[in-house]
């Protein structure tokens, strides 16, 4: 037994953080692509054990990357511009010598330099569902870094190899750091424990389940540091909804937030394979509470979070000859998030001197709903492939209810894109990898009622609303990647150099002021006299990487 | 051991479990919220007003036409109501923490009086009927009428200008009325406590409610009966140093005509030529200089009725003092029905919830919303006289009555200076 753990800890513990004594395989990054698409239960749930059934290669890959991302076409809080070094690495497979266990690991590291972002002093992510937060003007540089890591494992078969129990973790630990007053330091630690279990009838017919239990913490204070200049700041509850003042050194507004989430939920899936066809039908849920407090010693409640998140997919790969292999994937996302806030007053009494919640009411809601398409169609060349071509369509309703005063919004977007990629062998030691892609995103429904009483102030002016601008956008996207790959090393399946370029632009009627105050007429008071100036440019990402696969 | 392990295991297990779904269980029901109709009582008091005693209204004080504002303290939402013959207004709110205030004019034994009177913070979730607000005495809003006064605080400049310099806060007062005001004896008290908080002071309960105001310092006038005369439009300055600022800081001003300072014994910041006022009451001394706070103090003027006399004496008296409920530092006790006029002074104008001070002193409240911006600010003036000087407007409540100025002016609206100042 004892034996059996050591083997285990040998090889999941490098396919964690590195990969590099996996294995040798013959496998290039479009190879790993390939597989990683094959694998239906991997690629599609988080059932570590469902890995036992998708069965793949070895294979592991390690890259080291620099991302810049530049272009004012983004929401308010995220910077304008944005430099990332990263390193990645993630491996794994099914291991004969471990009692042919399924074991995957994965390990990133990312630092961000981020400069030219607004309208947030609390969160490390500003993206994340989380109305509650403090917000300031200043344009302003963060510092982030984020440790990310997982894994899953899938424990041999049971009871005459129809029982696979399997587990998945992870792990996130983050760090971010503005640079200019008011500064947080903002802490974040996120776990993930999914055990899972599969059932499988026959090679044909699997049943699986997951349990899923999320942890996640986040705490950050903005601070003066210099102490001469206090800050305007904005105690953000929904958007456009927010009680503003100042942040100081004492007195001002509550600049603590500390967030605590806990988050339930599991997922059933149920997977057909036969020779040329395999299909796996999954539902999910997740219900998460997330409390955010500003006091640490007196609990004082900013609000809290109830968000609620269910999904069904479906998947499926038809291999209509040993060449012609096509998938498809569908999912239906259902993303339902209430704010709570709190009526607290503070009790003076001696023995008491806490704050006592008088009530609390449900005010907001944020309702995402989503149909999301995929089709690839690849034709298979070795472990690889030639050619691959995609389609993708996302058919987004993204809707926020603000109920007391009456305050609605809501976008309905409509994203179509295709891409086509080459494989090219040139050699036995050479070969490279062309991908283009582009797509377009057509907005059919915007509006935004604020019936709240701050609509002069720059929070609603200069973030609210330049958010949903942003949100109701059409745009066009395209990109390309292309990827040079040496097989030559000793040892080592390929060395790799990647170089990616994206470029996403707003279009139709809503490049210039002018054509959102026609839209929106109740920009007009805040922009009327801007109406040849272009609200956004464009955001253009580009990606570099070199890496190894094993 | 293995036992052990995995009773270990259970009891993380467990206890992780536990918390994660009494977290949930704590929001499942939350209901959503909806608006409510509430109704409240305004109610004229007088005399003294007991600590949580119920109160009994002047019967013959009619307050009907008043009006009465709720502000929500989270959402900055206004909603107004009028009372009606009965005092009682209704109005359709949401549900929520209020500062309320009741700002009016009532005629009464002959003589006008200012109907203002606020609730800093109420929490309000339920509908309230107008029977209930009737017969309730927790639906009455309890207001004690102030004759109509006519020496006003006219512009305060306070928050300093950058960088962090507060050498030049300035005071400045007015007689509002059409007849002379003597300023011999009168009182400048800076109020309790020195910022705008949510958590405000508990007093002995021998005080009562809203009886009076409490200080941690008090300046006072010169002069011994009618020395010091201040025509109607005159105006008189008092500064923390009075001096041409700009030569330390040149974002600052030139207050050195002021007619008083408030020198607390630092020699390198002291102007001979202007008259000192005299400390009668300090709550702790600071020798430096007396700096109140650059986010807002709360201040107010009084007077004592003829036949007592207020000086340093007087508030060595233990019954003119008071400390809070288990803590120590002594503050002066104002009587209410002393004060002449009084401002509140917040961090900004969402704090309204963190009023110190009662609404008969002042129903509301003003602020330049920073700190070190240079800001003041300053009564509207709504005529003027003859002779070009200023009438303010004086409603009681300072949301109302203030504005807010880019710089400091001294006499910025033509006020005149009274024969006695030392620089004429």
């Amino acid at each position: 037994m004892k034996n059996k753990i050591f083997k285990i800890a040998a090889i999941l513990v490098p396919a964690l953080f590195v990969g590099f004594q996996a294995i040798a395989q013959t496998g290039s990054n479009a190879a790993i692509e390939r597989a990683k698409l094959e694998s239906i239960w991997l690629n599609n749930t988080e059932n570590a054990a469902g890995g036992m059934i998708d069965a793949p290669v070895q294979m592991a890959n390690a890259y080291a990357g620099y991302d810049y991302t530049k272009g004012n076409f983004k929401p308010m809080r995220v910077g304008e511009e944005i430099k990332s070094l990263k390193f990645h690495t993630d491996g794994g497979g099914i291991y004969k010598n471990v009692g042919n266990m399924f074991i995957w690991g994965d390990f990133t590291y990312t630092r961000d330099d981020i400069s030219g972002a607004k309208w947030n002093a609390t969160l490390a992510d500003p993206t994340r569902d989380m109305p509650f937060f403090v917000a300031d003007e200043n344009v302003s540089k963060w510092k982030n870094q984020t440790y990310d890591m997982s894994f899953k494992v899938g424990f041999p078969r049971l009871i005459n190899n129809h029982l696979i129990f399997g587990i998945a973790g992870g792990y996130q630990a983050a760090i971010a750091a503005k640079q200019l007053d008011p500064r947080p330091l903002t802490r974040v630690s996120n776990l993930n424990v999914m055990p899972s279990i599969v059932w499988e009838f026959n090679p044909n017919n699997a049943l699986g389940a997951v349990f899923h239990y999320t942890s996640y913490r986040e705490d950050g204070s903005p601070e003066n540091v210099n102490h001469l200049h206090d800050q305007k700041g904005w105690e953000m509850v929904a958007p456009g909804f927010f009680n503003d003042g100042v942040i100081a050194s004492f007195a001002g507004i509550n600049k603590l937030r500390n967030y605590n989430a806990n988050a339930l939920g599991g997922s059933l899936q149920y997977s057909f394979q036969n020779d040329n066809f395999k299909a796996l039908l999954s539902g999910d849920y997740l219900y998460r509470v997330e409390d955010v407090l500003c006091n640490y010693t007196k609990p004082q409640m900013s609000g809290t979070v109830k968000k609620t998140v269910w999904g069904v997919n479906f998947a499926a790969q038809y291999n209509a000859t040993e060449k012609d292999r096509v998938f498809f994937r569908y999912r239906y996302n259902h993303n339902d998030l209430r704010g709570i806030e709190y009526f607290q007053t503070y009790d003076n009494t001696y023995e008491i001197q806490s704050y006592i919640t008088d009530a609390k009411f449900e005010r907001s809601k944020f309702l995402k709903k989503s149909h999301n398409f995929n089709v690839d169609y690849l034709i298979a060349e070795g472990d690889a492939y030639t050619w691959k071509f995609g389609l993708n369509a996302v058919s987004a309703k993204d809707e926020f209810t603000y109920y007391v005063p009456e305050t609605h919004k809501q976008i309905n977007n409509f994203f179509f894109g295709a891409d086509v990629t080459y494989n090219l062998v040139v050699d036995s030691q050479n070969a490279f990898n062309f991908n283009v892609n582009a797509g377009v995103n057509n907005v059919s429904k915007s509006m935004f009622d604020y019936g709240g009483v701050k609509e002069d102030n720059k929070a609603f002016t200069d973030f609210a609303l330049m958010d949903f601008i942003w949100q109701s956008s059409d745009y066009t996207k395209w990109g390309f990647n292309i990827t040079y790959s040496f097989f030559g090393i000793k040892n080592l399946s390929s060395l790799f150099v990647s170089l990616g370029y994206s470029n996403v632009k707003p279009s139709g009627d809503n490049t210039t002021w002018g054509a959102a105050v026609k839209k929106f007429p109740f920009l007009s008071p805040y922009h009327g006299a801007d109406q040849e100036k272009s609200i956004f440019n464009k955001r253009n990402l580009l990606t570099i990487k070199v890496g190894l696969t094993f | 051991m293995k036992k052990i392990y995995t009773i270990l295991f259970a009891a993380v297990l467990s206890f992780v479990l536990a918390s994660c779904i009494d977290m949930m269980e704590d929001v499942k029901d939350v209901e959503k919220i909806e608006p409510i109709s509430v109704s409240y009582k305004v109610c004229a008091a007088t005399g003294f007003i007991p600590k949580g005693g119920s109160i009994t209204p002047d019967p013959n004080f009619s307050t009907a036409g008043v009006e009465v504002t709720f502000t929500n303290v989270k959402t900055g939402q206004v909603f107004k109501g009028t009372t009606g013959t009965n005092s009682i207004a209704t109005l359709e709110i949401e549900p929520g923490v209020y500062s309320i205030s009741v700002t009016g004019r009532a005629t009464h034994g002959g003589y006008q009086y200012f109907i203002n009177g606020n609730v800093p913070s109420i929490s309000v979730f339920e509908d309230v009927t107008p029977e209930q607000a009737n017969t309730d005495e927790k639906y009455r809003l309890v207001v004690r009428p102030a004759k109509v006064g006519s020496f006003c605080i006219s512009e305060i400049y306070y928050c300093g200008i950058a960088s962090y310099y507060f050498r030049d806060q300035t005071y400045q007062f007015t007689n509002n009325s059409d007849e002379v005001f003597y300023l011999d004896g009168v009182c400048f008290a800076q109020l309790h406590p020195n910022i705008a908080t949510a958590n405000l002071p508990t007093w002995p309960d021998e005080d009562g409610d809203g009886n009076y105001v409490y200080s941690m310092m008090v300046w006072q006038f010169p002069g011994t009966g009618k020395d010091y005369p201040v025509q109607p439009g005159e105006s008189v300055v008092v500064a923390q140093e009075p001096r041409d600022h700009r030569v330390n800081n040149p974002n600052s001003y030139d207050n050195s005509m002021a007619d008083f300072q408030t020198w607390t014994g630092n020699a390198s910041r002291y102007n001979p030529d202007v008259p000192n006022l005299s400390c009668i009451f300090y709550t702790s001394w600071n020798s430096m200089q007396w700096l109140t706070s650059v986010f807002g103090a709360a201040f107010c003027v009084y007077k004592a009725p003829d036949g007592t006399t207020v000086d340093e004496a007087y508030y060595k008296d233990p019954t003119h003092y008071q400390s809070e409920v288990n803590k120590t530092p002594k503050y002066a006790k104002i009587p209410a029905d002393w004060i002449l006029d009084g401002v509140e002074l917040l961090t900004n104008m969402s704090a309204m919830h963190m009023k110190r001070i009662p609404g008969f002193v002042d129903a509301g409240g003003t602020s330049v919303e920073a700190t070190y911006c240079g800001k003041t600010v300053s009564r509207k003036v709504t005529e003027k006289r003859a002779d070009g000087t200023p009438k303010y407007q004086d409603t009681n409540n300072s949301t109302d009555d203030f504005q807010v100025n880019d710089h400091p002016v001294i006499r910025r609206n033509g006020e005149k200076v009274p024969s006695w100042t030392w620089y004429k």
